[in-house]
């Protein structure tokens, strides 16, 4: 390769010009570090920046989005070609065990339907939901959060839970006109109750930002083995209770703790479903 | 007046792809998994051959602009890029006229050197020490997708900037 070979000669620059250009960098280097601190100090004080850059960067991220995903989708698609058989097979098997379960669903279903009639259960309000495209994600190490292409105009807004069609990706964190960022499940600011294994524990999953968040605030005698389906609980009101989140994964966290796998593949994430059951702002009703 | 456009037109060719590069590189392609800085290694190769098209408050902007659609702590990846624009810029000798096999082995120093920063700003964010995994992988597919990148840009850098020198 030819590229480091001696590149073109720079026009020398003054003294003056000199001095200028360092102290500029220096200038930037100050603000960069004390943004850091400051958005320590106060962490949503950056936030309307960062709503205002992904609103405006929200069409170009769009427009980037569809020709690299079908990039990477024939280059994923040709490795799957090879193992189409075996795939095949295996999907044979599980179909036929899904048709069983499908059957147990059904009849359940039915039985939960006629106890609710008999005990006058309220299943609750409407839910509406918003589909939406997954316009960016981090990819990073430091953040887990990805931008969605439907902001306030559709009506989303700040602590709506969103979903795929596996499970429980994360919350909406904050909402632009045209664009909003969910919190993924997996982000260590993200505290999500659930409800784990076949006894129902109650724990908060906790996100690292690394691949598997894990389960705090277990009961000392919480027996879990792995497998054990986590589910939403639906306390504290942001989450609806029963969403499918992940299973109780084999090995123990960095901490020693429970992993959880998220049913959710991040790796094929592109459309996302946003549940918003008109929860009432307590603070904007607080303040009337 | 033809003239002074195709110059200003040449003279954005770095400024539009670190841009594109930085815009690659948040889109979903490979999901919630690691993905390689590749503006990182476009600052790197720009600064080295052409430092004046590449002003310092355009690395601080491009910065603030990752952050904020990747979410990362405010002003922790304007730090990172002014790093490796200070780094390519102050060791000018090191990064343009060498082997391309050196300019690799000195591009995963400071790529190193730019991970560490992110990571000790990162985690003074948090005020926690973060896992180490997850830069690990980013800090990988950055240096070994730098010769894809550097070899792309030394194209543009010969159609449009050497062209014109």
């Amino acid at each position: 390769m030819q590229e480091h070979r001696a590149g073109p000669e720079v026009k020398a620059e003054t003294p003056v010009q000199a001095t200028l250009r360092r102290a500029m960098f220096a200038l930037l280097v100050t603000i960069a570090l004390g943004a850091l601190v400051v958005a320590k100090a106060e962490v949503y004080v950056f936030d309307w920046v960062k709503s205002a850059v992904g609103d405006l960067l929200a069409p170009v991220l769009h427009a980037v989005t569809v020709p690299v995903r079908a990039a990477r989708d024939v280059g994923s698609n040709l490795g799957r070609v090879a193992a189409l058989t075996e795939e095949n097979s295996r999907l044979r098997d599980e179909n036929a065990r899904l048709r069983q379960w499908q059957a147990l669903a059904r009849r359940l279903d039915g039985q939960n339907r006629e106890l609710r009639r008999l005990l006058r259960f309220d299943p609750g309000g409407e839910v509406r939901t918003v589909a939406a495209r997954v316009i960016a994600d981090t990819g990073g190490p430091y953040a887990r959060s990805l931008l969605m292409s439907a902001g306030s105009r559709q009506g989303i807004a700040a602590d709506q839970a969103v979903v795929s069609g596996e499970g429980l990706v994360g919350r909406v964190m904050s909402a632009g006109a045209r664009s909003a960022r969910v919190l993924l499940i997996t982000d260590r600011r993200s505290h999500v109750p659930v409800l784990a294994g076949p006894d129902r524990v109650h724990a908060i999953l906790v996100g690292d930002n690394g691949f598997r968040p894990h389960l705090r605030f277990l009961p000392r005698n919480a027996a879990l083995a792995a497998g054990d389906v986590v589910v939403t609980s639906g306390r504290g009101g942001v989450f609806p209770p029963g969403l499918p989140v992940g299973d109780v994964g084999a090995g123990p966290s960095a901490g020693g703790g429970v992993t959880v796998v998220p049913h959710v593949d991040w790796t094929r994430l592109e459309f996302v479903r946003v549940i918003d059951r008109g929860v009432p702002d307590f603070v904007a009703l607080a303040e009337e | 007046m033809l003239a002074h456009l195709d110059r200003a037109a040449r003279a954005a060719v770095p400024a539009a792809s670190i841009t594109v590069l930085l815009l690659i590189s948040l889109v979903p392609w490979i999901g919630d998994r690691a993905a390689p800085a590749l503006a990182v290694a476009a600052v790197h190769y720009w600064a080295g051959r052409r430092p004046d098209l590449v002003p310092a408050p355009f690395v601080f902007l491009i910065g603030l602009t990752h952050d904020s659609v990747a979410d990362s702590p405010f002003g922790l990846m304007a730090l990172v890029y002014l790093f490796v624009l200070g780094a390519a810029r102050s060791q000018r000798f090191l990064v343009v006229g060498q082997p391309f096999a050196a300019g690799w082995a000195i591009f995963a120093i400071v790529a190193l050197a730019a991970s560490a920063i992110a990571w000790i700003g990162a985690s003074f964010y948090y005020s926690a020490a973060l896992p180490v995994a997850a830069p690990t992988a980013v800090l990988l597919l950055t240096v070994l997708t730098y010769p894809v990148v550097a070899g792309t840009l030394a194209v543009l850098d010969a159609a449009a900037l050497k062209r014109s020198a």
